[in-house]
């Protein structure tokens, strides 16, 4: 594979990979723990977004569920894509465009971490609530910073870039 | 960027252009390497941090939540609750547990889990953290084999942090006040706890009890427990004491115990104790004596106190009738060092609050309840049944001569008040007791005397038995007694007798006696007489007394009618036989206001009374003829003549005057045998009877009269009472026309005004010496 000779591609798609590993315990392992009245409440991404739905506020359920799950999954299926057509004549422009829709969106994708920081910020009320970062919400930040650099270090040019055939 | 540069300027030689082999794996890849570490890292720590899982039964979970809820173990987090369902039968809640790493040791047999929630109870307010931190699941360690499956108790255990190191079993037949919490004391000091209450296997309640570790020594193979009340009001003649045992006490009540011996070894967890009802019982555990009573009112099992010379020394462990004897048996436990009391000749005395007239005893009791009072016989062999006395010494002194005594039988047509318990006197002393009060096969009433044995011998043949009223009252002139017989005698009445006359021999018992209405009666021996009156009224059967001249002599002992009259049967007293004789007089007085005078006064307040007259001579007689009204005073023998009068306005008694002096009186009243005029029956007192004459004119002087002339009016009245009754008044003419001497009998005309020279008369006549 020549692609593996292209440092930018190698590094781009290491990213990619280690923001995929990290999207599975981001996903499971609780972002923050609510503890409101003794009622102690740890919260996974997921969870909090049925927490919302159920507590009828589903507008910001969908956004946090878009922002905070669907985003994430959508800009590292975009750029696992992006990267596996790398050096692919087909669908350049398409490509490029998709390259500049997740560069764009993913400054947004941010929304959720800080929100969690205002929150265990703001939430400590003694021993009536508290919230406090978890795991999770580490994890969380490590996946979005991932496909962050992942945009960034695959550039649109690289795109277009044809076969280097003296580099093979 | 190197490139551009050197295409750009090809004329100056600025080197080769040196491609440097290319490293051909970026070093990116260390970040998948490190996220996949730090995944991995994560779930490693994760499931090394925790230990096996638990499942636990609960009859209920309250607020334990599935990925929530927490184990705590000594306060600290040890594992969370990551399942709670429902068992199949859904009659238990299975809860699963992850424990912590660190807490697996929990896992083990004899762990017990409970779920600490917010209680609110009279005692106590505990699981107050559980309102802000949510109900959470506890645990105590147990020291068991290990396990998964638990089954969680309903209630927190008393001592959360460690199992406890000495738990007692403790049995009584009744366990009150004392509960779960309530406190164990040992001299005052709380020692430990009251962990649980309920039935054994046999159903008899079982208190298990926590004694902490470090007062485990106090508790030895002879202890004795006992509860403690919750307050105790300690009543006596100058004690009044209100015995708080500890404020925890007051609610729950406690336990205490306490080694009355020399100690014993120590004791074992499991061991088994009686628990007493009280201290006194605790401490009384003598082999027990059984005292039979005939009434075993008041005697509480376990309660009842036994004491010698005030002091309690024992207890009733247990009171129950025995059907066998007819009597209650009282299982008695006296303390060791009492039971010297144990002997042949001790007496059981049940004491109780006794009111009664003779007086008041056992007062105490109405607060303290009964007690067996025990006086120790001086010696005898040591015995375990005794016969027991439900009433005092002296009481059953009495009543163990009664029933030795004398038993006779009074006859009376009516038994009024007498009843049952009624003392009888001999001479004001009580010698015996109405025992039965009944009627006999032909409808007498009868009473049944017990006359104690040692006075037994006071009842004679001739033996006269009377009711004692409560009260009797004699009043007379001047004279008013009122005698009581005696408080008790007051309420009940009594039977009195005596000798009458000279004592006859003794009876035996089943006597027949009568008894008589009141002391007089039965004091009178002779034979009753009868009076009859027209008019009986104010007549009392067993109270009017027959008097002579003025003293009581005997008394009316029945009334009843006979044949249109009141016959009046009374007795008179020894002594006025006189009385009895033929031509004696009977006159029943009344209070009598006259004009007259008043009299029979007296009788306003003592009542009527027959007043006697005895005549002088003739035989005895039972049947008399009384008058209801005195008769007119009359003059002793007098000359009995009638004036005839038109008609007349005279009444009875109206007066006869002479010269303005009264010597007779108009005692009778008719009209004359042809209708013609009124014959008054006038008697002249035999004094002056020779002041009446043949010729004697009579006028009368009745009323007022009134002549009117031409110098004035003149008014002429008699006496007062002439004004009211009439009178008359008479004359007589000079020795030569004043006749002869007139006989009983003689008329003579009525003039309703004197001629002048009537009242010039003046004859001198002697006039008979009284």
């Amino acid at each position: 594979m020549t692609n593996f000779r292209d440092l930018r591609w190698q590094t781009s798609a290491a990213l990619v990979v280690a923001g995929l590993i990290l999207y599975v315990p981001a996903n499971i392992l609780p972002v923050m723990t609510m503890t409101v009245t003794g009622d102690v409440e740890p919260l996974t991404i997921l969870g909090g977004v049925q927490e919302l739905y159920d507590s009828g506020l589903w507008p910001v359920a969908g956004i946090v569920f878009i922002a905070s799950i669907v985003v994430p999954f959508f800009k590292l299926a975009c750029l696992s894509w992006l990267l596996l057509m790398h050096g692919s004549p087909a669908l350049r422009r398409e490509r490029t465009v998709m390259r500049r829709i997740v560069h764009t969106i993913g400054s947004w994708s941010m929304i959720d971490v800080f929100l969690l920081a205002i929150l265990t910020a703001v939430g400590q009320l003694g021993i009536l609530a508290s919230v406090r970062a978890e795991a999770g919400g580490l994890f969380f930040v490590a996946v979005l910073l991932c496909t962050l650099f992942a945009s960034e270090v695959y550039e649109s040019r690289m795109i277009w870039h044809e076969q280097d055939p003296s580099a093979a | 960027m190197t490139e551009e540069k050197g295409s750009g300027n090809p004329s100056v030689d600025y080197g080769e252009i040196v491609q440097r082999p290319r490293a051909r794996v970026s070093w990116a890849w260390l970040f998948p390497v490190l996220a996949a570490g730090a995944a991995i890292w994560m779930f490693w720590s994760h499931w090394k941090s925790s230990g096996p899982e638990i499942e636990i039964l609960f009859h209920s979970a309250p607020g334990i939540q599935a990925g929530k809820s927490l184990l705590y173990y000594r306060g600290v987090e040890a594992g969370k609750v990551t399942r709670v369902r429902l068992d199949a039968g859904l009659d238990k809640v299975v809860v699963s547990i992850r424990l912590k790493a660190y807490a697996s040791d929990l896992a083990r047999e004899g762990t017990e889990f409970w779920v600490d929630q917010p209680e609110v109870s009279l005692d106590q307010i505990s699981g107050l953290d559980a309102i802000i931190q949510g109900n959470s699941i506890q645990a105590r360690i147990g020291t068991g084999a290990a396990a998964t499956r638990f089954t969680g108790s309903d209630r927190p255990p008393l001592t959360p942090l460690e199992a406890p190191s000495l738990v007692l079993q403790l049995h009584a037949m009744n366990i009150p006040f004392v509960d779960r919490g309530s406190p164990v004391y040992f001299r005052g000091v709380a020692v430990g706890e009251v962990e649980s209450k309920g039935l054994d296997p046999q159903g008899i309640p079982v208190l298990r009890v926590v004694v902490e570790k470090e007062f485990a020594k106090a508790v030895r193979t002879n202890s004795r427990f006992w509860v403690v009340p919750a307050t105790s009001l300690q009543v006596g003649p100058n004690v009044l004491k209100f015995d708080v045992a500890g404020l925890d006490a007051i609610v729950r009540g406690g336990i205490a115990f306490d080694t009355f011996e020399p100690p014993g070894d120590d004791v074992a967890s499991g061991s088994q104790f009686e628990l007493a009802a009280n201290e006194m019982t605790a401490r009384s555990y003598s082999p027990p004596i059984r005292v039979s009573f005939d009434d075993g009112r008041g005697l509480i099992s376990g309660q009842t106190q036994v004491t010698y010379l005030g002091m309690p020394v024992g207890f009733v462990e247990e009171a129950r009738p025995d059907s066998s004897t007819g009597a209650v048996e009282a299982i008695i436990r006296l303390q060791p060092h009492y039971d010297g009391l144990r002997n042949a000749g001790t007496i059981f005395t049940l004491v109780r609050p006794r009111i009664s007239l003779e007086g008041v005893s056992g007062l105490e009791t109405i607060v303290g309840g009964v007690y067996i009072a025990c006086s120790p016989g001086s010696e005898g062999e040591r015995k375990d049944n005794f016969v027991g006395r439900a009433v005092s010494d002296e009481e059953w002194d009495r009543a163990q001569s009664e029933g030795e005594g004398l038993e006779i039988t009074l006859y009376a047509r009516e038994i009024r008040i007498l009843d049952k318990g009624a003392p009888v006197f001999y001479r004001g002393v009580p010698v015996g007791r109405i025992k039965e009060k009944a009627f006999d096969e032909k409808g007498s009433p009868f009473l049944r005397v017990v006359v104690r044995k040692e006075f037994s011998q006071f009842v004679r043949k001739n033996s006269r038995f009377w009711r004692m009223p409560a009260t009797s009252i004699q009043a007379g002139p001047g004279v008013m007694k009122v005698a009581v017989e005696g408080v008790e005698a007051l309420l009940q009445g009594g039977v009195a007798f005596d000798d009458s006359g000279s004592p006859g021999e003794n009876v035996a018992t089943g006597s027949r006696f009568e008894l008589f209405n009141d002391e007089k009666s039965a004091r009178s021996t002779s034979l009753p007489i009868r009076i009859s009156f027209n008019n009986g009224q104010g007549l009392l059967a067993g109270q009017t007394q027959l008097r002579y001249l003025g003293i009581p002599v005997g008394l009316v002992e029945e009334i009843r009618p006979s044949a249109g009259r009141i016959e009046v049967i009374a007795r008179l007293e020894p002594g006025f036989e006189i009385l009895r004789r033929r031509g004696s007089k009977f006159l029943l007085v009344r209070p009598q206001i006259s004009l007259e005078g008043v009299s029979g006064l007296e009788t306003l307040v003592s009542g009527v009374y027959i007043d006697c007259k005895p005549s002088s001579g003739g035989e005895l007689a039972q049947r008399f003829v009384g008058t209801t009204r005195e008769e007119i005073a009359m003059p002793r023998d007098p000359l009995g003549i009638v004036v005839a009068a038109p008609n007349s306005k005279i009444g009875l008694g109206a007066p006869v005057y002479y010269r303005g002096l009264r010597v007779g009186k108009v005692i009778r009243k008719k009209l004359s045998a042809d209708g013609r005029s009124v014959d008054l029956f006038t008697a002249i007192d035999r004094q002056y009877a020779a002041l009446v004459r043949e010729n004697t004119k009579f006028w009368d002087v009745s009323g007022v009269k009134a002549s009117l002339g031409l110098l004035g009016i003149k008014i002429e009245t008699g006496t007062v009472e002439s004004l009211a009754l009439g009178g008359l008044a008479f004359a007589t003419p000079e020795k030569s026309q004043m006749g002869g001497i007139v006989k009983s009998g003689h008329r003579f005309e009525l003039s309703a005004e004197p001629r002048k020279e009537w009242l010039l008369w003046a004859p001198s006549i002697p006039l008979r010496d009284n």
